[in-house]
């Protein structure tokens, strides 16, 4: 809960620097494209007032090729000679050449375009009033009547109002031309506060995100160096803890050492008592000595096996493969030498006095990875439980099976003997723990605690089933040596 | 103890149970009549250095040293360690005889070239039977060194 919560903060303040660093890199985007798009307006305008200059020198044009052209008429109408007409001539061929160049200019502006179209017709109606003139005096020898026309002024109309058309179309560009350059200035101030702008955004952007994610490095280094403390403290408990551990075993091993000497002594002396003054003692002397004795050999015992108990929890592994099979055989045939042999390990003689013997039934056994000695000790613990709490059944039955189950090795010992009642199935791997009196059964209950310790120390599991008179199933599961 | 008593065996061991059960298992197999019983590691290199009471003593070196390892003043492990130090003691044969199986004191006694080591038998006729075996196989079936 806590951890999905703080890694949505963390997810959350990650996003802000991201964000910002693309917001900023859209934004230097956009200042290029608009520097770009500006400078090519720039272009496009500069080309505008080149047009403009262009419109105007072609209309200045006309106005003096008509001028020319009148001169030459006024000219030709006094002396009559044909060489004074080529300016007429050349302003003949060149007007419509430029009206229509000076049409194709103004074809994007309607007033320019209309004014041009009424250029056209005044152009031409100078053309034919010069070219009226030039013909009067060409069919009369004398000047006067192509004089008198020209005083009578149609000419000069014309060419004023060609005039007039020129310099109102002259003026409309030159205020166009101011147009045009008022926008590029409005346009050049927008684009100059665009970039500055624009710079200064993203600027800041870049510096939010820098900021953000140096704070950000800053809260994950202490958070790495909480993180580092907490593993630091982590590593001393743990160590602690195994120290602890470790003088606990030390503990029980001196206990045990220690309680060996007295316990020796009073076996020692009991045992000289009997030899040197056995004679003088009562049947009564000799039985109180008996369970002076006794008891000795059962403390003896206990202490032997919580010794064992902690050896096998200090004891380092040394893992190896284990052909398992050829193991159980030899612990099952050690363990009916015991029960055939006469003089028997103490804790087991009772046992086996009192059996028939038992039928072992070896299955195949899978193969398995561990400490060989360990691994022995758990087999010949379970084998000699089920020989001992089957000794007492009629036709007593022991089956040694092992199959391999998911990544585990499960094996499994089973005797028809007394069993043993679940309801106390949590006594079981207890130590010292029993669940029958020692008189029907001897031990000191260390057995299966030693096969859980053992076997919990290869990482594998124990458990059993069971019940009253039914006989028992003891099972223990290693894992595979690839598993592991 | 006379100085010029001559001792076979020498036994270091602070336990007076323990000691008298050895005595007493060695006896039955007429061993212990040139046996001295030392109380801690202290007074086993008094005799063996002859120092203290045993100063003046022969310089005769006994034929089986047994050592038990946790003793008051100067333990097994050292008194061994002066043995193995020592040109003149080194050739006679030292047999641990000790509570501890730990295996730290196993290997230091093999690493300083103790001949044998025993734990004690906790049961008490175990612990006759060893006894007497170590007794009767270093005293009679070893040969020691000249």
């Amino acid at each position: 809960m806590n951890s999905t919560k703080t890694s949505c903060i963390q997810f959350r303040h990650a996003n802000v620097p991201v964000i910002a660093l693309v917001l900023g890199l859209l934004t230097i985007c956009y200042l290029s494209y608009a520097s770009f798009s500006s400078i090519a307006e720039f272009v496009r305008r500069k080309h505008w007032v080149d047009h403009s200059h262009l419109v105007r020198f072609e209309l200045e044009k006309t106005i003096s090729l008509a001028k020319d052209a009148q001169a030459a008429t006024r000219g030709f109408a006094i002396v009559g000679k044909p060489e004074f007409l080529v300016p007429y001539q050349t302003a003949s061929t060149e007007l419509p050449e430029i009206i229509v160049r000076l049409q194709t200019m103004t074809a994007d502006n309607p007033a320019q375009a209309r004014d041009t179209l009424l250029l056209k017709d005044a152009a031409a109606q100078v053309v034919a009033t010069f070219g009226h003139t030039i013909a009067l005096r060409r069919n009369s020898p004398v000047a006067a009547d192509a004089l008198d026309f020209v005083a009578a002024g149609t000419g000069e109309n014309v060419l004023n109002q060609m005039r007039v058309l020129v310099a109102r179309m002259e003026e409309r560009e030159t205020q166009l031309l101011a147009q045009r350059k008022q926008e590029e200035r409005v346009s050049a101030y927008n684009t100059q506060r665009l970039i500055v702008g624009g710079t200064l955004a993203s600027g800041l952007l870049f510096a939010g995100a820098f900021w953000l994610l140096s704070r950000e490095v800053r809260q994950r280094r202490r958070a790495d160096g909480a993180l580092l403390a907490a593993n630091q403290k982590l590593l001393e408990n743990a160590g602690r803890l195994e120290t602890a551990n470790k003088e606990l075993e030390s503990f029980t091993y001196s206990i045990s050492h220690d309680l060996r000497i007295p316990l020796r002594a009073i076996t020692g002396y009991a045992g000289m008592l009997t030899e040197d003054y056995g004679d003088t003692l009562d049947a009564e002397g000799q039985r109180l000595l008996g369970v002076i004795r006794d008891n000795s050999k059962r403390m003896g015992n206990l202490i032997d096996d919580l010794l064992a108990f902690s050896k096998f929890g200090r004891k380092v592994l040394s893992s190896t493969s284990i052909e398992m099979h050829t193991l159980v055989e030899n612990v099952v045939a050690e363990l009916r030498g015991y029960g055939q042999s006469q003089s028997p390990s103490p804790s087991q003689s009772q046992s086996q006095s009192q059996s028939q013997a038992a039928r072992i039934i070896l299955d195949d056994l899978p193969a398995a990875w561990g400490d060989r000695a360990m691994l022995q000790q758990v087999w010949i613990n379970l084998v000699s439980n089920a020989l001992k709490y089957s000794s007492k059944t009629q036709a007593p039955e022991v089956r040694i099976s092992g199959r391999r189950q998911g990544g585990e090795i499960i094996y499994s010992v089973t005797d028809n003997g007394v069993g043993f009642d679940m309801q106390y199935y949590n006594k079981l791997f207890g130590v010292f723990q029993r669940l029958h009196s020692a008189d029907k059964f001897p031990g000191t209950g260390v057995g299966l605690a030693i096969v859980k310790r053992i076997v919990l120390r290869h990482g594998g599991r124990v458990w059993a089933e069971g019940s009253i008179d039914q006989g028992a199933t003891f099972f223990f599961a290693l894992q595979h040596k690839d598993a592991q | 103890m006379n100085i010029h008593q001559h001792v076979d065996i020498l036994l270091a061991e602070d336990s007076t149970t323990d000691a008298e059960m050895t005595i007493r298992a060695l006896r039955k197999c007429n061993l212990a009549t040139n046996l001295l019983w030392v109380k801690d590691g202290r007074e086993a290199l008094d005799f063996l250095q002859r120092k203290g009471e045993f100063t003046g003593r022969t310089n005769e070196r006994p034929k089986l040293i047994l050592l038990d390892i946790k003793m008051p003043r100067v333990d097994g492990i050292e008194v061994l360690r002066v043995i193995m130090g020592d040109d003149h003691l080194r050739v006679v044969p030292v047999v641990m005889l000790t509570s501890s199986a730990e295996e730290r004191d196993l290997l230091a006694s093999y690493q300083l070239g103790a001949n044998s080591y025993i734990v004690k038998p906790v049961d008490s006729d175990a612990f006759y039977r060893t006894v007497t075996d170590v007794g009767l196989y270093w005293m009679l079936e070893n040969k020691v060194a000249p």
